[in-house]
């Protein structure tokens, strides 16, 4: 047998089989690492995958598509059909649905039902000739997750309006269709009725003749089309929606990796226990010939034992978590930023391969310090354990100013601009710091040791001082299990400063924006690219109460601006002005600004959307509106926490000028003071009748804002627990790991007259000053880290502007949860030391 | 009442090759201030012996009083509780705490028991053993046989009334074994305690009054003073 591989057998995988618990709390860690890492790749996948699939799967291999804002004119289509090249223009009118006006929104999808069923042959028992079941009042083809059959009579929200719709069909979804299946298809006729754009098209699908290139007939089509419609490659929509989402994709990476990371400073550990254990044996065999390479690639092979195994359980996890991800993922993208429906999860063989590579390309390179070292160990070496911490300590000063090197080294990159839209500079100095932080911890430790000596001795008695002591003792396991947890405590700590952070500024933010008494809006859920409308005689009814001060009637529609999703809306600004707190970013009249706003063509942008397109007060933005390009004159800029989509405001009347549909999308109404509230609802509710318009007091606006936002970050604090099981279950590891080492020394304590309680005090004091430590140290490095996410990263990816806040309950109850894990994790290392045989024990060799 | 009383003890270990007696039906009284040699060769049960005399160990059959208190009837607790008050231990590898200097190790039993003014205790000790300007050192930074005196020191710190040592002098030059030894005389005479030693040092046994020899679990014979004097 190969001398390398006895070697690994006997120097490793004996020792190794001796210590399940410890092998599989390892082994663990790195299969959660790379689990989460794979579970939001594959969450993320699937939530930027599903409006891929419902738009583009549904209408079929086209090569492009016209759109316009507000929508394109149908005349346009009879124009385009009369070219005399063969062509093929499929018209869509797109909105949202609700079955019987509750549960998801349902893409609606208008198109000319008879061409479609010719083109694509996608309906059941259709081909050529379509099946007129359509005797049937409304009728509609439905995706076969909706669970329907042909004839069933069904309930649908379109804006504020419910009608009957009858099943004409179930969707036969393409071959390898990854959609949700979920669409609901009418004719476009009868679509254009149901949602108000009689003479409208959402857009105009085109497939090009055959001879020439793509990129030709694009631009002689251009040529044919009014300045103010656009003509892009079919799925430019859903790149520019994975443009959007590619921010918020990435930093749901970067925090996906944090367990890997901390799962790699445990397998540095446990290498590093590997090599201070086998220090005698690594001496003799070197001293009986092995070489150098031969023994650190014994420890290689460990690791990568384990992360081989870690890594394979981290796939099957991950495919399993990225079920619950999906849903939290598909949560903040409906909320912040465009209808979506969760896809089906599928674990690729890439996403697999890349997967495990990362997980034994991290594990081999957490453990190659410890390897080196015990390739260095010289032969028959008998190092004294004193002559070691002396080592340790030396050491440590050099750390120190590697350490210091780090630090400054982050503060510079925290200052540079980001690349390409990325906050590139901004993560590599969060990198540092969390370095820098770790490269702290030895001196840190030595310090809190030397300084808390006597407190803890007279605070907690002697087996908190034999537990200061052996912390400081073994300085390069407890170094490395403090920088872990508190790498984990600072990831959470910081995202729930941010979070906090934000929250407290969206709170206050709706304090100034939100003062109307009563908000109206369609019924069903709404989106941030969803904008259903509501009648305008609502708003003016309800504008002639007596008890109403005023309405502030808005409209919004989905724009492309730059290539970017953004919302273009009309708000009476003069009412604003009157009724609402809007904030502007510092240095700009607010007074001044919407006196502006209602003499033209004017617009304030929200904050997100100046940062997004580098947008300043006095900058031109060109939007194509009613056949030509307009320019809007920027006076403003405010503060807006609602989308990332970002915001273009200009005043109603002008808005109406340019796409003159009276409907509102929501309407703020404000009360006389003194006015009966239950009165003034009844009103309200007379005027709506049977129409499905939603009622909300402020409170409840509030409330319910404060819900989305919640639900927007759970999947933060999901990757953060992660990080933080990880960590603890690696101080269980090391206690465990610590409490065999030692048990001479516990043995000696009951030869000594120490009970066993005593014993197991030692060994909870030494986890509960571990994680009081690490929290310490995590709590200020969190503290760093969380200036750096909102005012950097959060800043160049988003940009939103968020006040500092400490969310002192939340990181309390975040942190007290932590410490009280790190103690709970000595409880099985506490009893394997207790019941050690003292005799035994103190007699071994 | 002797501070001491083995009455026929035997401890018999149970192993996965059959049950192997470590020792057979001993009996001996210890008064407080002897100072007693245990003789025999590695694995004849001194070891075995001592552990039952410092309420380490139960023993198979017979029974073992420290101050009238029989082990036997004692749960772990209260068995601590007499260990801490009654007895010291002295280790052939002196079994100092590494993390602890000099009068840290010494003033440990105290702090496990509890005890006020344990430092001025300890540096009390180490002055008796002449070590107290090494207080602050750890044990790696002395001599071997510094290490082994900061460990009689310790043994004696909660003035115990009974001290087990288990080959004192196992890991010592001989020049060195005779001052912890003599160390231990003194200890015996000043502090008017116990000292049992187990040894298979025909030198260590001449300082004793009284010598007792085990073989195979067997106390062969036992030496007096007079028969010790005159073998000297």
């Amino acid at each position: 047998m190969n001398a390398g591989w006895l070697l690994f057998l006997r120097l490793i995988v004996r020792p190794m089989a001796r210590e399940p618990i410890r092998m599989t709390l390892t082994i663990l860690a790195i299969a959660l690492g790379v689990g989460v890492m794979i579970a939001i790749d594959l969450a993320g996948q699937a939530a930027a995958g599903s409006f891929h699939s419902s738009l583009e799967s549904l209408t079929g291999n086209n090569d492009l598509t016209i759109r316009a804002t507000g929508g394109v004119n149908e005349e346009l289509l009879g124009r385009l059909a009369q070219l005399p090249y063969a062509f093929d223009f499929a018209p869509r009118v797109e909105d949202f649905a609700s079955i019987n006006g509750r549960g998801e929104a349902l893409p609606f999808i208008g198109i000319d039902v008879i061409g479609h069923a010719m083109r694509a042959g996608a309906f059941e028992g259709g081909s050529a000739g379509i099946n007129p079941v359509w005797a049937g009042p409304n009728p509609i083809w439905v995706g076969a997750r909706l669970e329907l059959h042909k004839g069933d009579r069904i309930r649908l929200l379109i804006n504020d309006a419910i009608q009957t719709y009858t099943v004409a069909g179930v969707l036969r979804p393409p071959k390898n269709d990854l959609g949700e299946n979920n669409a609901i298809i009418a004719d476009i006729g009868l679509a254009q009725r149901t949602t108000r754009k009689i003479g409208k098209l959402d857009a105009i699908d085109v497939r090009v003749p055959a001879g020439r290139s793509v990129d030709y007939w694009q631009k002689f089509l251009e040529k044919q089309l009014p300045p103010s419609a656009t003509i892009d490659l079919q799925g430019s929509r859903t790149e520019e929606n994975r443009k959007m989402l590619a921010a918020f994709r990435w930093n749901l990476h970067v925090l996906s990796y944090i367990a890997l990371i901390v799962g790699a400073f445990l397998i540095y550990n446990t290498i590093s226990i590997s090599v201070v254990r086998r220090r005698a044996e690594i001496g003799v065999i070197r001293a009986l010939g092995a070489t150098r390479s031969l023994v650190a690639n014994a420890f290689f092979a460990e690791s990568l034992v384990f992360a081989l195994i870690g890594s394979a359980l981290g796939l099957g996890l991950g495919r399993l978590m990225a079920i619950g991800a999906v849903r939290l993922i598909g949560n903040t993208v409906e909320s912040l930023y465009v209808s979506s429906n969760p896809a089906q999860i599928q674990l690729t063989l890439n996403t697999a391969i890349a997967g495990m590579a990362i997980g034994i390309a991290v594990s081999l390179l957490a453990a190659l310090a410890p390897s080196v070292e015990a390739s260095r160990v010289a032969p028959v070496e008998a190092m004294a354990r004193g002559r070691e911490e002396y080592v340790s300590r030396k050491r440590s000063r050099g750390l120190l100013i590697w350490s210091l090197v780090f630090l400054i080294a982050a503060a510079i990159l925290s200052l540079l601009p980001p690349v390409g839209r990325q906050p590139i500079f901004a993560y590599g100095s969060v990198i540092l710091l969390i370095a820098g932080t770790s490269l702290l911890i030895p001196n840190a430790v030595t310090l809190f040791a030397g300084a808390a000596s006597d407190a803890v001795r007279w605070l907690l008695g002697v087996e908190a001082l034999l537990a200061l002591r052996s912390l400081r003792a073994s300085l390069n396991r407890t170094s490395v299990l403090t920088a872990a947890l508190a790498t984990a405590v600072a990831m959470t700590a910081s995202v729930g400063i941010m979070v906090g952070s934000f929250r407290e500024t969206v709170r206050l933010w709706m304090d100034n924006q939100l003062k109307a008494d009563l908000y109206l809006r369609p019924a069903g859920s709404s989106g941030a690219d969803r904008h259903p409308t509501m009648s305008v005689d609502i708003a003016d009814r309800i504008e002639q109460l007596p008890g109403v001060a005023a309405v502030d009637r808005f409209r919004a529609y989905p724009i492309s601006y730059d290539r970017l999703p953004a919302t273009l809306a009309g708000g009476e600004t003069l009412k604003q002005e009157a009724n609402a707190r809007t904030r502007f970013l510092p240095g700009e009249n607010r007074d001044v600004i919407f006196s502006k706003m209602g003499e033209g063509d004017y617009a304030i942008v929200s904050e997100p959307f100046a940062n997004k397109h580098q947008v300043r007060p006095g900058s031109v933005l060109h939007i194509p509106l009613a056949g030509s390009v307009h320019e809007f004159k920027v006076v403003g800029i405010y503060y807006d926490y609602s989308t990332e989509r970002g915001y273009v405001i200009v005043d109603r009347r002008t808005l109406l000028k340019y796409l003159p549909d009276r409907s509102i999308s929501n309407l703020a109404v404000y009360l006389k003071p003194g006015t009966d509230r239950s009165i003034m609802r009844r009103q309200i509710d007379d005027i709506i009748g049977r129409r499905a318009v939603m009622v909300s007091s402020n409170s409840t606006l509030r409330r319910g804002a404060i819900a989305i936002f919640d639900r927007t970050f759970r999947i933060t604090y999901a990757l953060e627990a992660v990080a933080v099981i990880v960590a603890v279950m690696g101080i269980a590891g090391a206690l465990l790991a610590m409490a065999i080492d030692r048990r001479r020394e516990f043995a000696l304590l009951r030869f000594l007259g120490g009970a066993q309680p005593q014993v197991r005090g030692i060994i909870l004091c030494e986890a509960g000053l571990l994680g009081l430590l690490a929290n310490a140290i995590g709590l200020i490095l969190g503290t760093l880290l969380s200036l750096i996410l909102i005012f950097v990263i959060n800043k160049q990816s988003f940009g939103w502007t968020i006040q500092f806040h400490w969310p002192v309950a939340l990181l309390l109850i975040a942190l007290s949860g932590i410490y009280l894990a790190t103690v709970l994790a000595g409880l099985y290392p506490a009893r394997m030391a207790t019941c050690m045989n003292p005799i035994e024990v103190i007699h071994e060799a | 009442m002797p501070l001491l009383e083995v009455r026929s003890v035997s401890k018999i270990y149970q192993t996965d090759g059959g049950p192997v007696t470590a020792l057979r039906d001993i009996s001996f009284g210890v008064d407080a201030g002897d100072m007693i040699a245990l003789v025999g060769r590695s694995g004849c049960g001194k070891s075995t012996l001592l552990n039952l005399c410092g309420t380490m160990d139960f023993p198979t059959a017979g029974d073992v009083l420290l101050e009238g208190q029989n082990t036997k009837e004692l749960n772990d607790a209260a068995l601590t509780r007499l260990r801490r008050e009654k007895v010291g231990f002295i280790f052939q590898s002196f079994q100092l705490m590494h993390t602890l200097t000099a009068v840290e190790n010494v003033e440990l039993p105290l702090l496990l028991a509890r005890k006020s003014n344990a430092r001025a205790t300890a540096m009390e000790r180490l002055r008796w053993v002449e070590l107290d300007r090494y207080a602050d050192r750890p044990p790696h930074q002395l001599s071997r046989g510094q290490q082994q005196r900061v460990s009689i020191a310790r043994a004696l710190a909660h003035n115990p009334r009974l001290i087990l040592a288990d080959e004192p002098i196992g890991n010592l030059d001989t020049a060195t074994g005779e001052v912890v030894l003599n160390l231990l005389v003194r200890a015996a005479r000043e502090f008017n305690v116990a000292v049992i030693i187990a040894t298979h040092s025909a030198e260590s046994a001449t300082l004793a009054d009284r010598v007792m020899h085990l073989r195979d679990g067997r106390m062969e014979q036992v030496s007096s003073e007079i028969e010790i004097a005159r073998a000297r």
